[in-house]
């Protein structure tokens, strides 16, 4: 089994690095285990994340591609689909019969066709349009429904942390 | 006893119409629930038998008609269904499992159906794409698998379903691998993202030819999806049973299993629980396991003396309470004054809404509201804990009647009599456990006043019985036998009365 999920990452690896997406750069943390990639995400432009670089790792399993790979982000992240330890819940992550709420039955499940790079896409379009339905951080979801500002303020301050700039706008 | 050994050879000699020779003995074991009782652990009635419940009669409110099947005959019947289809409908017999299964195996409402659309109807059921697959996709374009990206690949190598995505076939068994080891069968789908297609059973058979253990497995997992689907069969929830019980009446009644003997609720599975409907008796357990420790402290320890306020404990097991303080008589189930309990003892079996309830404050509310859960919840508990007891006095019992026919003090039939009275108070005393929580969530009305009057008339009855039953010994037969027959009657006036099944 892992023979052939070695074969399927080496050529996502390939293809990612031919051909990469905007604002997104991943692969292996080291050649010798193809198992374990790192990322970073580029926050999608005209929203709150927007210019912050986040760095995330990906596991995969070694049934890779029939069951999903799991996703956690490296630095501290203030979002409904976020857990607080920075795993990340997507549908696209899950299997179509994991889904005990049924949230999510309308959205894109993990298929073996589905990829790293639709992964990583589907992440950046989660940055900038959060699903309050399933929340992982209860409390973010609460604020972006709620207090659209004060979310802005932390997720622009998270953004600053990231960079290593001041942690408050000057003007 | 004749009748039933006569009937013994013709029993074994046909397997194939077990169910013929059932009805001729139907009154036998309508009759006489001991002899069930006795000859339960005997296999001496053959698979498929029909089998049932104590109660012949049909005006008894819980009559239900079932039957315990193995399983092969779930398998023979399963197929039938197939069959049936497959000779009405153009479909393979693959196709035709997934037409059934996703639609309660009504053979009947699919044939009209495909027969009115039969492109909306595939389509519905996941085994057609909605749109047509254009022809140029099967042709030349796929010699690579897009899950392990493996190219030049021969075209012998791809398998697909109807929607036309071809992925080879050592993805394809591994995706079935996968797929069953999270518990899927009869929902393996097309690995295509965005492609619900079902894979059909001969699709997923032929993929695991070579690999006899998880063709094995998936066969299993189909079979207990097939019969999770179908609306008349339940699984045995005894613990390994095999056994699976059909109905033709999907009715909040109960099933006995004949190979392990478990009862249970023949719609939600759980232990049976007359006169209380399925999604009541839900609401109560999930409510016990979450007050019942809470319940269990505050029973165990506090309460107070009605005229004192005093705290007092309970040392001893009469309920007849003098408080040490103001040496004031109650009960200590109902706080009454005890001298309201020589004639009408059982009036503390009621629940009284506190008129004024409404103005009080609201921790006042509160312990009121756990006060009442309390009182149904003591009682549903004392009940059980009754019932298991009465079931070592059974023992006892069955024991005594050996001990007196082997001294020749009269046969086995003259000493019957005593155990048929153990085993229906049993009965009349788990109808009655069951009567507490259907109580508990009865709004206030005269149809609560007449269940509560019922109820209690039923206490009273059972008790009785109860006592009877303990002193057998001294107890005149002719007695206790007309304290059955009154106990069973006011059981089965309350059941008619309140059990919408």
């Amino acid at each position: 089994m892992a023979g052939s999920a070695l074969k399927r990452l080496m050529a996502e690896y390939r293809q990612l690095t031919l051909n990469p997406p905007e604002g997104i750069i991943a692969g292996p943390v080291s050649e010798e285990n193809f198992f374990e990639w790192e990322c970073l995400i580029t926050g999608p432009d005209d929203t709150c994340f927007g210019n912050g670089v986040f760095p995330a790792k990906i596991a995969f399993p070694t049934d890779y591609p029939l069951s999903p790979p799991k996703m956690q982000f490296l630095c501290e992240l203030f979002h409904p689909n976020i857990y607080p330890d920075g795993r990340v819940c997507i549908s696209i992550l899950h299997t179509p019969g994991d889904d005990p709420t049924g949230y999510e039955s309308s959205a894109e499940r993990w298929s073996p066709v589905q990829s790293v790079e639709k992964i990583l896409l589907s992440v950046v379009s989660m940055l900038a349009e959060p699903n309050d339905e399933s929340a992982a951080n209860v409390n973010a979801a609460k604020m972006w429904r709620e207090d659209r500002k004060q979310f802005e303020q932390i997720a622009d301050r998270l953004v600053r942390k990231t960079l290593g700039l001041p942690l408050t706008a000057t003007s | 006893m004749a009748s039933h050994e006569s009937q013994m050879p013709s029993q074994e000699n046909s397997d194939q119409d077990d169910s013929d020779v059932d009805d001729d003995n139907f009154d036998y074991y309508g009759e006489d629930q001991f002899e069930v009782a006795m000859y339960e652990n005997r296999d001496d009635r053959p698979a498929g038998t029909s089998y049932r419940n104590a109660d012949a009669d049909p005006i008894d409110p819980e009559y239900f008609e079932y039957s315990c099947l193995q399983i092969c005959d779930v398998e023979r019947l399963l197929n039938e269904c197939v069959e049936a289809l497959c000779h009405a409908i153009p479909v393979t017999p693959a196709l035709a499992k997934v037409l059934l299964h996703n639609h309660k195996w009504d053979v009947a409402s699919l044939i009209r159906r495909y027969k009115l659309n039969c492109h909306l109807l595939l389509v519905e059921t996941h085994i057609k794409p909605p749109k047509p697959v254009a022809p140029s996709s099967t042709g030349q374009r796929f010699t690579s698998c897009p899950v392990c990206v493996r190219s030049n690949l021969a075209y012998s190598e791809l398998r697909g379903l109807a929607c036309g995505d071809q992925f080879c076939r050592s993805c394809w068994v591994m995706h079935c691998a996968s797929q069953l080891a999270q518990g899927a069968s009869t929902a393996i789908e097309c690995m295509e993202a965005k492609c619900s297609l079902l894979c059909p059973e001969d699709f997923v058979l032929k993929l695991l030819g070579d690999r006899p253990d998880l063709r094995a497995k998936y066969q299993h997992f189909v079979f207990q999806d097939h019969v999770k689907s179908h609306p008349e069969l339940r699984f045995c929830p005894g613990a390994d049973c095999p056994t699976v019980i059909r109905s033709k009446s999907l009715q909040a009644k109960r099933a006995v299993c004949k190979t392990c003997s478990t009862s249970f609720c023949f719609r939600c599975g759980i232990d049976y629980h007359a006169p209380t409907a399925c999604a009541t008796i839900k609401r109560w357990m999930i409510k016990c396991a979450d007050d019942s420790e809470t319940a269990n402290y505050i029973s165990a320890h506090t309460k107070d003396c009605p005229n004192c306020h005093a705290c007092i404990e309970k040392n001893g097991g009469c309920n007849h309470m003098q408080c040490a303080k103001c040496k004031h008589h109650f009960c200590w189930m109902c706080f009454g004054d005890w001298k309201t309990h020589g004639s009408e003892y059982y009036e503390c079996s009621r629940y009284k809404e506190n008129p004024t309830v409404a103005q009080e404050a609201v921790h006042v509310k509160a312990r009121r509201a756990l006060e009442k859960y309390l009182h149904y919840y003591e009682r549903f508990e004392n009940h059980s804990k009754s019932l298991k007891l009465e079931e070592e006095l059974r023992g006892k019992i069955k024991q005594k009647i050996d001990d007196k026919v082997n001294n020749h003090q009269g046969t086995w039939i003259d000493w019957q009599y005593l155990h048929d009275a153990a085993t229906l108070l049993t009965k009349c005393r788990y109808t009655l456990q069951y009567t507490y929580p259907y109580a508990y969530y009865m709004e206030p009305g005269p149809r609560k006043e007449l269940f509560e009057y019922q109820q209690a008339q039923l206490e009273k009855e059972i008790e009785e019985l109860s006592w009877k039953v303990e002193r057998a010994e001294t107890t005149d037969r002719g007695d206790l036998e007309n304290q059955m027959n009154v106990a069973e009657k006011k059981r089965l006036t309350l059941l008619q009365d309140f059990f919408d099944k």
